[in-house]
């Protein structure tokens, strides 16, 4: 009994502490779908950058993903171990066409443009307004979502996209 | 009342198990509460060492700037990428104002970088380029890098790079530490790109810096717990081993060169924006060195937009990190 009691004690002592070592930023569930002029757009980078506050500090580092051929996504964290969602708060959202095989934007390999071969220039098919000038932004609730829905319009994408 | 008219009784020579145990866990408790706190002040001491390197490293810049009127050229490689030789980077010219004068006096300017007269800059343990903290794979022993025409050769690994600027989250991608910089806007320089004369290219001074001194990043911290020839190596001049772009997304300040890669992939990119990662193995962050001679730490759930901003000279953004 003595033993019993003498263990459990020791037990409610070491609690407090062994729990203060975890915890930390918590991500919640963020999903959603992608239309470009109303057509699902697929294989788009979305990334989401938590703003955070005036100091440029947010509560946890920006997600990522990858819409399907339905156009739809469901966000990652960038942390080191892999997390899925994001921080709550607002971020900024970016979203792109990866760019094509074969252009500076993505080699098969650094052979591509060996030999200081002149670069080729790949532009993203969709505006910058959605990406490198993003003006796009959504609130993650604190509980996340499944309707992170983005509908984009612009110029007509290339065949093959 | 019967124990107590016992004791005088029986003489007690010996602790009983629950007493031995309850001291025993007692004691773990103790520890498990003062290790931690040992490690913390451990890493803290490691940290502002760290930030003390930076230091240096950012004075030796300005020294740099004070006696040839510009600050070192982050790496010549006068090309685009991959079979290009080089010649000299920031952290070898700034040697002599870190009073490394007999290393820098051994290097040859007019062989590349990758020529046989410079294997003994190549080897060159810099104690302060690699940071306390820096546990990077591989540990601190002569590596081959993964890429370029030294790629067969060794390195030195170490845990500073300097910032070439700022790059897209996607196309055109491109890096300020070669010429396929020349794909981005030139407001995406940093305070220590390539050089190539022929493209116009050339060192920065102080006056380009019109974002201020005090709001451009010079120097920052990659290091990572795997793929050890990803590392940084000091000597090597070649695009990205001594010198990062900011890629304005959260898993490219990470100091895990195969998850920045894993999350890379998954957006339908190559492992090229990792190559110029960020990242150290302090907690929460890095440590920066700014353009007028300041160190900063920046937590790793920056805004990095923002960071990027602070990468580059003249971009006129406002920035204000905290």
């Amino acid at each position: 009994m003595k033993k019993l009691m003498a263990t459990v004690l020791s037990g409610l002592l070491a609690a407090p502490f062994m729990a203060s070592g975890c915890g930390g930023t918590t991500y919640a569930p963020v999903s959603g779908k992608v239309t470009y002029n109303d057509a699902p757009l697929a294989g788009a980078q979305v990334l989401f950058q938590p703003v955070g506050g005036q100091g440029g500090v947010a509560a946890g580092v920006g997600s990522f993903a990858k819409t399907d051929s339905e156009g739809r996504f469901k966000l990652e964290a960038s942390t080191a171990t892999p997390t899925a969602g994001a921080v709550p708060g607002r971020h900024q959202v970016r979203i792109a066409l990866p760019p094509a095989k074969g252009t500076i934007g993505q080699q098969d390999s650094d052979a591509a443009n060996a030999g200081g071969k002149p670069i080729t220039q790949a532009t993203n098919p969709v505006p910058a307004e959605y990406n490198e000038k993003s003006t796009l932004t959504f609130d993650v609730p604190p509980g996340g979502t499944q309707s992170a829905d983005f509908s984009l319009k612009g110029p007509p994408l290339p065949k093959g996209k | 009342m019967r124990y107590r008219t016992l004791m005088p009784l029986r003489h007690r020579d010996a602790f009983t198990l629950i007493e031995l145990l309850v001291v025993i866990a007692i004691i773990a408790v103790l520890i498990g509460l003062l290790v931690p706190a040992v490690q913390k002040v451990r890493e803290a001491a490691n940290r502002m060492q760290c930030a003390n390197n930076l230091k240096q490293i950012g004075l030796a810049c300005q020294s740099h700037h004070d006696s040839k009127g510009t600050f070192p050229p982050g790496g010549i490689t006068e090309g685009y990428c991959c079979a290009t030789q080089s010649k000299t980077n920031w952290a070898i010219e700034i040697l002599p104002f870190i009073e490394m004068d007999s290393i820098y006096k051994r290097y040859d300017q007019n062989s590349f970088n990758e020529a046989a007269a410079n294997q003994f800059v190549r080897e060159q343990p810099i104690k302060t380029y690699n940071c306390p903290s820096d546990a990077s794979a591989g540990g601190n022993v002569l590596t081959k890098p993964n890429s370029g025409p030294g790629s067969g050769l060794n390195y030195m690994p170490s845990s500073y790079r300097a910032v070439s600027g700022r790059a897209n989250i996607t196309a055109p991608l491109g890096w300020w530490d070669n010429g396929e910089g020349l794909a981005l806007p030139a407001t995406y320089k940093g305070a220590m790109h390539t050089v190539w004369a022929a493209q116009g290219l050339t060192p920065e001074r102080m006056s380009n810096i019109t974002d201020g001194t005090s709001n451009t990043l010079l120097v920052g911290e990659y290091q990572t717990k795997n793929t050890a020839d990803r590392r940084t190596f000091w000597a090597y001049a070649y695009t990205s081993y001594a010198s990062s772009s900011v890629h304005p997304a959260s898993h490219t300040y990470l100091n895990d060169f195969a998850r920045c890669e894993a999350i890379s992939a998954q957006q339908g990119l190559d492992n090229r924006p990792c190559r110029r990662a960020f990242g150290s193995f302090h907690s929460g962050g890095s440590n920066w060195a700014v353009c007028d001679g300041s160190v900063r730490f920046i937590p790793e759930t920056v805004d990095m937009n923002m960071l990027s901003n602070m990468a580059t000279m003249s971009g006129g953004e406002v920035v204000n990190i905290n």
